[in-house]
Parts: structure tokens; C-alpha cells; sequence
């Protein structure tokens, strides 16, 4: 897991275009996450496995460990459940969840009293229109980290039309507030340095659930700090700003999920369990542009044809 | 006239081997059957679920059936336990797909209810490489409000019967998100069926499955 990080920081021009980069005020913002980081980097590195400590991102084996649950709706998963045939028991990938369940109860409770309260607020007294306007201006904010990471990924295509966005969306959609790229053909998409890591080959690392930002993994947590770098507005804007940004994308965020994310709950056993599935299952979608994975190899034996009695 | 001996001969040829070729290409799955198996389900789904003269009780039941007779509930459930299931007793394994079926019913049919056939599109079927027996149909569900739902089905074929094995919604699988969630919960409580049985039934009896439509 380190030795991840190390390659990626050597990526951006090594040690001294790090430090150089951090700043006077980005330093300041930036001082309590790079704790954080280097404590998960550092419980990342105990917790790896010896057997996949060493691997280069890309390798097949690093793609396939944490991914316990993505690509495992294939159809030698139904064949395996129907021949009873399982393996050794499967991972959960999850070496810190104590700590993350912790996280996790802190945030609901967070939510519950402070962020679903104001979600709902927000949604009721303010008109679809104007929440949509808050929604474009915000994402317009966003277009340079997209772009970057199009570039990164090689994907000109999706850069073009992120270019296209910001250009006529900043012009005649007034400052990114009406989205006119969108109605003439240029849609909106979202990407982000943890999933350009994805793209190259990278697994999640380990979940992890962030305080107040979240579920997310070792990879998606450093991609966010990588983003705060790729982001000009973290050099030009006030901190009070970029903060109220966050919280804004949150709150419209979460205003768009509410009876989604009631429901998700209402109907769940185990709400941590399932919100770690669907947050590894999104991200993969997120990382495959909505296209459907690969597959993981097919096992020659299927079992015959499945019966679908009880025996 | 030689030439058009030789073509009379050729058709009939052609058809003969046609013929021949049949039940290789029947191996694969038919993936134009597959959508029309679809597309039947939805239509008998949203005729009854929308009509509104029809009683709640007769449209849970007349959904039941369907859920019965197109959704693999067995395969299934037995996905989602995992690991688990071969451990479980017989009883057991009734008990919690009796069960997993009232969850199931509770929680599609309104959702069928609400999506009348001008909302609801096929879209393209994938047939799966790994195993010709299963494919993957692509949908489309129109919201009033909001981007549409992308919605796909993965289905198997035996006997030229289909039947559904899972749903998956933007990217996300219910069935693996199940497994996922319940074999946490089995694994916690080392491996016993009985008592995911009894957390899903509570749920059930509160209604927790029905999906909150404000």
C-alpha cells in the first residue's frame, strides 16, 4: 500500500515538487488530512498482506484483491453458489472496520441530527430550479479536477466535452448556473483521481469510512487529496470559499438522496455492510464509465444445468 | 435448364442444412426471446398492478404469482446465503426463503405498480460469454422528475423458460449487495441461518421493505 503512494507522489515530480507545492495556505488546509493519510498509509502497510506487499498497481493480482464485491455477479458466482463450491471464507477487505464502524455510527448520528435535517429544509423551501442552478454551479466549479483527470486517463474524448462544457456553460450559461452544454449534446460526468487510479489498475487499497466525508477507500481518500492539488481554485480562492463549496456539494448531495438512502435503510440488517457493498459497487461502475466489467475468468467446470429446488 | 435443376437442388440443400445447423445455434440463448420474455412480464405486471378497481390483496397476490413463476427465488436466495447454505438445515432453508419471498414481493411491487409500459424500455441483450445459459438485458425506466433509471436483468434460460436471477441498477446488484450484507451478518453471528430468518420477518411485518414514495 505505501509503496503505492510512493509511485504516485514520484508520478507528480517526486519529493521536492510535493513539498513545494504545499504552501502557506494549502499547507494549512491540508495539515489535518496529511495526518490522517499518513496514519492509513502507515496502518495500511501493517495490514497488508505479505503475500501482496510489493506488487506494482496493474499487476493482475493487485486489481483483484479488494474486490470482494465487484465482479462477483458473474455467472461462475451463481455457479458456485449452486455447487456449493466456495473457497476459503470470502474477505471482506475491511481490516480496519472497528475504527470504521466507529466512523460510521459518528456520521449517522452526524446526519441524523445536523445533515438530513438541513437536506430536507433545503429541498422543501428552495424550488427544483434554483437547487438544479446550485447543482450546474457548483459542478462547473468542478470542471478543472474532471478535466485533469480525463487527461490523466488518456480519455480525450471526455476531456473534449468536459472543455466544451466549461467553455459554453462559463460563457453563456453565466458562471457554470444554467447548464446549455448538457441541452446541446454535451452531458455531464464526474471523475476523479481514485478512479483514474482505478482506471490504471489500482484496487481500493482497504474501505475505509471517513469522518463527515464518508465511505471511501485508501485509494478513493488519496484521490482526494490528490484532486485538492489538481484544483486551481484551492490556489486562488479564500479557504472560507473552498470550505463552503464542500458543504454545499454535501448538502445538494444529500438533498438528492433522501428517500433513497431511507429506504436503503429502512429494509437493511446490516446497514455498514450494505453501504460498503454499494459504495465498492458504484465506484467500480463510476471507474468503468457505466460500461459493465470484465468478468473474472470463467471456470471451465460449471456444474450442470442448476436445479432450482431445495437439494 | 441445367442451371436451374442445379438451383431447385440448391434450395432444398440450403434448408437441409439449416435444418442440421439448428440445434447448435438453439444452444446459445436466444437473446430476441429473452427481451420478449421481458417485455410480457412487465406488460402483465403494469395491466393488473395499475388498475385501480383491483383490491390490494388481489394485487399482491396476482404479483406473487408472477414473482413465482419469472423470478428464480431459490437460486436466489441461495446466492445470496452463500457459504452458508449447506450448513443450514432443510427447514431452515424453507423457512428463510418463504420469507425472503415476502421481502421480495414486498419491496418490487410497487415499484412495478408505478412504471406503465410507455416508461419502461428494453433496451439491448448481452448474452453471457462465460455461460450460455444466462444473458443480460439492458432497460431503461423514465422518471417524471430526473435522469432515467438504467436498470438491467440478468436472466437464465432452461427449457425455454426464462427466469430472473438478478436486478442491477446503475451498477449495483441486488444480489450481490445482499450476499454481501447478509453474509456479514451470518458471519457475526457464526454462520446461523435462523436468526437473519427472524431480523428479515420483523422487517417484513413493519412493512420495511416497501420502498418510500413520498
Amino acid at each position: 500500500m505505501a509503496c503505492l503512494f510512493v509511485k504516485f507522489s514520484a508520478f507528480f515530480g517526486g519529493k521536492d515538487l510535493f513539498s513545494g507545492m504545499v504552501s502557506s495556505s494549502v499547507s494549512r488546509i491540508l495539515r489535518p488530512f496529511l495526518g490522517v493519510i499518513a496514519l492509513t498509509v502507515f496502518l495500511g502497510a501493517c495490514a497488508a498482506n505479505p503475500e501482496t506487499a510489493g506488487l506494482q498497481p496493474g499487476d493482475p493480482q493487485t486489481i483483484q484483491i479488494a474486490q470482494s464485491d465487484s465482479g462477483q455477479g458473474g455467472s461462475d458466482a451463481w455457479a458456485e453458489s449452486e455447487s456449493g463450491d466456495f473457497g476459503p471464507e470470502a474477505d471482506d477487505n475491511d481490516p480496519l472496520e472497528v475504527p470504521n464502524r466507529m466512523f460510521f455510527a459518528f456520521n449517522e448520528a452526524l446526519d441524523f441530527m445536523i445533515i438530513r435535517p438541513v437536506a430536507v429544509t433545503y429541498k422543501f423551501i428552495v424550488p427544483t430550479g434554483v437547487r438544479n442552478s446550485v447543482r450546474n454551479f457548483l459542478r462547473n466549479l468542478r470542471t478543472p479536477v474532471t478535466l485533469a483527470n480525463d487527461l490523466l486517463q488518456g480519455n480525450l474524448d471526455r476531456a473534449e466535452i468536459t472543455f466544451t462544457r466549461f467553455f459554453i456553460n462559463s460563457t453563456i450559461g453565466l458562471l457554470g448556473v444554467f447548464d446549455i452544454a448538457a441541452e446541446s449534446g454535451f452531458a455531464y460526468h464526474d471523475e476523479d483521481f481514485g478512479q483514474t487510479m482505478g482506471t490504471y489498475g489500482a484496487g481500493e487499497g482497504f474501505y475505509l469510512v471517513l469522518p463527515i466525508l464518508g465511505p471511501s477507500s485508501l485509494r478513493d481518500g488519496g484521490g482526494r487529496i490528490v484532486d485538492i492539488f489538481l484544483d486551481p481554485l484551492t490556489y486562488i480562492a479564500p479557504q472560507e470559499f473552498n470550505l463552503g463549496r464542500t458543504v454545499a456539494t454535501g448538502i445538494d448531495f444529500r438533498s438528492r438522496n433522501i428517500e433513497e438512502l431511507d429506504s436503503l435503510k429502512a429494509d437493511s440488517l446490516d446497514f455498514y455492510a450494505r453501504i460498503r457493498s454499494l459504495y465498492r459497487q458504484l465506484r467500480e461502475n463510476e471507474i468503468n464509465n457505466g460500461a459493465p466489467s470484465d468478468e473474472v475468468p470463467n471456470f471451465s467446470e460449471i456444474p450442470g444445468q442448476a436445479t432450482s429446488s431445495l437439494e | 435448364m441445367r442451371h436451374r435443376i442445379s438451383r431447385l437442388l440448391f434450395a432444398p440443400a440450403v434448408l437441409a442444412l439449416a435444418i442440421w445447423l439448428q440445434p447448435a445455434a438453439a444452444d446459445a440463448l436466444d437473446t430476441k426471446q429473452a427481451a420478449n420474455f421481458l417485455a410480457n412480464l412487465q406488460e402483465k405486471a403494469a395491466e393488473r398492478l395499475g388498475d385501480a378497481s383491483i383490491s390490494e390483496k388481489e394485487k399482491e397476490d396476482h404479483f406473487r404469482k408472477l414473482f413465482q413463476e419469472n423470478f428464480d427465488l431459490p437460486a436466489i436466495g441461495r446466492f445470496v446465503i452463500g457459504r452458508y447454505w449447506r450448513g443450514a438445515s432443510e427447514a431452515d432453508q424453507k423457512a428463510f426463503l418463504a420469507v425472503f419471498e415476502d421481502a421480495m414481493v414486498q419491496r418490487f411491487l410497487p415499484l412495478l405498480a408505478e412504471h406503465s409500459s410507455t416508461r419502461f424500455q428494453i433496451g439491448t441483450v448481452t448474452a453471457d460469454s462465460a455461460n450460455n445459459s444466462m444473458a443480460i438485458i439492458d432497460s431503461r425506466i423514465d422518471r417524471t422528475e430526473g435522469e432515467p433509471y438504467k436498470v438491467s436483468w440478468r436472466v437464465r434460460e432452461a427449457n425455454g423458460d426464462f427466469k430472473i436471477l438478478d436486478i442491477v441498477a446503475e451498477g449495483v446488484s441486488m444480489a450481490i449487495t445482499l450476499r454481501s450484507e447478509y453474509g456479514t451478518v451470518l458471519k457475526n453471528n457464526g454462520g446461523q441461518l435462523p436468526p437473519l430468518t427472524e431480523a428479515l420477518r420483523e422487517k417484513v411485518q413493519r412493512g420495511a421493505f416497501a420502498p418510500q414514495i413520498n
